[in-house]
């Protein structure tokens, strides 16, 4: 009977069930992974306090932060300020050269050049984005730290924070571009007509009523770009000239956050107090790039909401 | 009459201005575009010379100093596709998840945020995170997939993304076209959703592949070494420890008494041509899909 | 199966009619006196709201068999809302929420014990906007029969051309079997729909406003199929075409919206001739003769 056939099961009707459970459960892995990352991390990196007794003060206090292979925690000469100021540098000076560049490049693309420029940028730029950032480093080690030895002297051979944030402003640009060119196109076409019935030339447009209007989405922009620049590792390895104590100016030898675990963290022995501290030192770091994204979140929902797109 | 034909000097300083202005931003976009042709450019002249049959399809002999890197090769290539092993798979169920089933709410917020998060990790912690799972919880040993499956983690986020994309932005109405034919909701999605959104699944495994082609970082971390002889069959995936060229290239840079320059733009010019290789083809793909979207739309 | 959801309907037999129900303010009369066919689809007391927000409200109607019922009224007033409640549909809507029973020969598909899935296999629909699937017009048709276990390529074959030839459609495409469905023209597309629909042989089929995107001519073809199929189908159809509502049906409701702040109310139900020349409702004349505001 009709009626009674739509209380039928279907064929594979539990199957299905059981499916579609598997595919909410992937949902969920995305989580565990997050929280993993961090808990891991965390538990491997504490254990430098707790079963191997270095003293927590000295970890956030001293002066610099050699990874040799000790197991003594006094003989261990580790902090956590000299990589941390060195990562703050190497992102300052990446985010002094690649705010102009990109937010210039995106204003160019998004409201003076033809829409076809436009298209072409973009994919030049994600072409960029897509270079793997060994090879930036190796390019960046045969044509710029030369020339900042020959012309400016700095660092250890040319070797510098500043060396290394200018190469990683390349990575970060094309980021900063797409992400506020995606936020003037989202500023209402009102805006404009309004402005240029004001009387405002294009420039006076731009400056005064698309760049206000989009600069959640521009912060956003720049918020990841430098979250870009704090983890990035192989450029800030091969270019800033690894010296592990703090450095006091971005023109010196410096060893990030992120170089300081790639150089450290193969050499190490089991035993020594080395990976641990690397662990806390990748803890920190993922707080510091998750506290970014989040804001960078925060801000560009705050701009979604408001052109409701 | 001749107020509207005689321009103001503040007018002519504001055309000025607005002339100086809009060249300073032409120029940035051509220092921003000028990178890509440098790198290519110098990587090309300088690599191209190295290239040979020999130095691409023979062993290393003297440390790496002669002969070629075909084992590193093709073990790069067997660790990318097991990336895509991994991550294609519970990506694209992810997606399937967030796109078709996921209610919104405070949960899909949350997963949302999670994935824009795990895309901002940086890739040296996923290096940690994979080296403390696998060496201090599983107690696996160094091996090619322990370095594939944390390149994985890391290219999860970029598929997620893309597929939700592709899954989101396929033609409205079909699906409840099926389900409107008594057809159940995941045949639907397996039937109907997943083969549009195709091509945009395989532009994202395109992009997270090329970018796990190029990561030095995770790698270096769950302990790659250099190039040496192992034999090539499938089985040095969970035999041997990874060698990928990234990682090669990275070893050659840094290796202090030198490969000759030629050798290492050689690798690098290797690298730098799967990356785009894949990198162009997402593209492609991706703005063949555009346009089909274009002609859909009229 | 759980006992205490069964949804039989005991008070109800074959053909017999409900006790008095109000219907917008009227005593509820079934449309036809002298009615034979049998009731295949009974709403009682059906409500929709979109996030708390009524848009169908108390509704009582029967469907009956092999007859075309047309739902009219003012946009917005709920007869989308309304028709989605007769297969299941507004389950996919997250904020929908659907209360009342909706009999189908005798069982309440909103029951627990129900499978959403089955119950479209038994009600189809087709849509405002043609929406054939991005395939050829074969899998587009083969496609419900295939993901309902039939395989086999003569078989398949036989169903196509059946489900083709019921919607007055085989002769245009068969030489096109293999060109994607979305190639064909907007009336060829709504008839593949069509198609698609009859070839998972409900018994039911649920069209919402399928012509409002076709000129004219198209529009004719779909009537004409509309009356062809109701000698094996039973078809209800949403329209804001009064004179196709006119043409095609044998049943017409009328629905308004935001009468008092009330949304979705039937206000008058009953034989389309009788609606159309001697509707009892001020209201109804006034929509039908165009005097709506
Ligand atoms: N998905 C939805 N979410 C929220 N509200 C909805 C949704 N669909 C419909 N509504 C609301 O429910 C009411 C009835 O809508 P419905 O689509 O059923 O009307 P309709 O009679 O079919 O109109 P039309 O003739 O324009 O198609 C309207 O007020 C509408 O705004
Ligand atoms: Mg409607």
């Amino acid at each position: 009977m009709l009626g009674r056939s739509v209380m039928t099961r279907r064929r594979g009707a539990l199957l299905e069930v059981g499916a579609e459970w598997f595919i909410r459960a992937t949902g969920l892995l995305t989580v565990l992974l997050l929280v993993s990352i961090l808990v891991l991390l965390a538990r491997q990196g504490v254990r430098l306090f707790l079963d191997l007794d270095y003293p927590i003060d000295r970890f956030f206090t001293y002066g610099n932060a050699i990874t040799d292979n000790t197991t003594d925690p006094n003989q261990f000469r580790f902090g956590v300020m000299p990589p941390l100021i060195a990562t703050f540098w190497v992102t300052l000076v990446t985010l002094i050269f690649a705010i102009p560049l990109g937010l210039m490049t995106a204003a160019f693309i998004s409201e003076i050049a033809h829409p076809r420029v436009r298209l072409y940028i973009k994919s030049a730029a994600e072409l960029l984005a897509g270079v793997p950032t060994i090879i930036f480093a190796f390019v960046g080690l045969a044509l710029v730290v030369p020339r900042v030895n020959d012309y400016f002297g700095w660092g250890a051979g040319g070797f510098s924070g500043l060396t290394a944030g200018f190469v990683v402003s390349f990575v970060a640009v094309p980021l900063i571009i797409s992400i506020s060119d995606d936020a003037m196109q989202a500023v209402p076409v009102d805006y404009k007509e309004n402005a240029y019935a004001l009387g405002c030339n294009k420039l006076q447009a731009i400056w005064c009523v698309i760049m206000p209007a989009a600069i959640s989405g521009i912060s956003a922009a720049i918020m990841l770009g430098m979250a870009r620049a704090i983890g990035e590792t192989m450029i800030v390895v091969i270019l800033a000239g690894g010296n592990s104590s703090l450095p006091h100016d971005p023109t010196e030898s410096m060893r990030p956050m992120t170089a300081t675990i790639a150089a450290g963290f193969g050499n190490a022995s089991d035993q020594s107090l080395v990976r641990p501290a690397l662990y806390m030192i990748g803890a920190i770091l993922f707080l510091l790039t998750f506290a970014t994204t989040l804001i960078a979140d925060a801000i560009l929902e705050r701009q979604r909401k408001r052109f409701g797109r | 009459m001749t107020a509207l034909t005689v321009r103001s000097s503040r007018n002519q300083r504001l055309d000025w201005l607005q002339k100086f202005v809009f060249s300073l931003t032409f120029l940035a976009t051509v220092v921003v575009c000028v990178p890509v042709a440098v790198v290519s450019v110098y990587v090309i002249s300088h690599g191209a010379s190295a290239i040979s049959w020999e130095f691409l399809f023979s062993g290393p002999a003297r440390a790496g100093r002669e002969g070629g890197f075909f084992p590193v090769i093709v073990l790069t290539m067997y660790a990318l596709l097991l990336v895509m092993l991994f991550a294609v798979p519970v990506g694209v169920l992810c997606s399937i998840y967030l796109a078709e089933y996921a209610q919104p709410g405070r949960l899909l917020r949350l997963i949302n945020l999670t994935i824009i998060n795990l895309a901002g990790v940086p890739s040296i912690v996923y290096g940690l995170f994979g080296a403390a799972l696998f060496f201090d919880v599983i107690h696996t040993k160094q091996a090619l997939w322990v370095a594939s499956a944390t390149l994985a983690m890391q290219a999860l986020a970029i598929i997620i993304t893309s597929s939700r994309e592709a899954l989101l932005s396929i033609t409205p109405g079909i699906r409840e076209g099926s389900l409107a034919l008594g057809v159940s909701k995941l045949r639907t999605t397996f039937f109907i959703a997943l083969p549009e959104a195709f091509p945009g699944i395989i532009t994202g495994s395109l992009l997270a592949v090329s970018r796990a082609a190029g990561e030095t970082a995770p790698i270096l971390i769950v302990g790659a070494i250099a190039a040496t002889n192992v034999p090539l069959s499938p089985a040095a995936i969970v035999n041997d420890r990874p060698q990928m060229l990234s990682y090669e290239l990275y070893y050659r840079i840094t290796e202090g008494l030198g490969l000759a320059d030629e050798r290492k733009w050689g690798l690098a010019l290797v690298l730098l041509g799967i990356v785009l290789v894949l990198n162009v083809s997402a593209l492609l793909l991706r703005i063949k899909i555009q346009s089909r979207g274009f002609e859909k739309r009229n | 199966m759980r006992e205490t959801t069964t949804p039989e309907h005991t008070a109800l037999e074959d053909g017999a009619q409900p006790s008095v129900v109000s219907v917008g303010g009227l005593p509820y009369q079934p449309p036809h006196a002298a009615e034979t066919a049998p009731t295949v689809l009974r709403l009682e007391n059906v409500c929709v709201t979109y996030g708390g927000r009524p848009a169908v409200q108390n509704v009582a109607m029967d469907i009956y068999k092999n007859r075309i019922t047309a739902l009219i009224g003012p946009s917005g007033c709920g007869k989308s809302s309304l028709l989605r409640c007769m297969n299941r549909m507004n389950d996919l809507i997250h904020s929908a929420r659907v209360t009342g029973n909706v009999y189908l020969d005798g069982v309440d598909i909103n029951s627990d014990a129900v499978d959403p899935v089955q119950v479209r296999r038994h009600v189809g629909m087709v849509f405002q906007k043609p929406n054939p699937f991005p395939m050829s017009v074969m899998e587009n048709v083969a496609f419900g029969p295939k993901r309902q276990g039939m395989s086999g390529r003569g078989r398949l074959n036989e169903i196509v051309e059946k489900a083709l030839r019921s919607a007055a459609l085989w002769d245009e495409v068969a030489d096109k079997m293999d060109q994607p469905g979305t190639a064909l023209s907007g009336g060829q597309q709504q008839r593949l729909c069509i198609a698609r629909v009859l070839a998972v042989r409900p018994e039911i089929i649920l069209m919402d406003e399928p012509c409002s995107s076709l000129d004219p001519v198209a529009t004719l073809k779909i009537e004409d199929l509309m009356r062809e199929l109701a000698r094996d189908y039973t078809i209800v159809i949403v329209t804001h075409n009064m004179q196709q509502a006119a043409r095609v049906s044998d049943y017409t409701a009328f629905m308004l919206a935001s009468e008092h702040g009330v949304n979705g109310r039937l206000i008058e139900y009953g034989a389309t001739n009788e609606i159309f020349t001697n509707p009892r409702d001020k209201r109804t004349e006034d929509y039908i003769t165009g005097r709506f505001g």
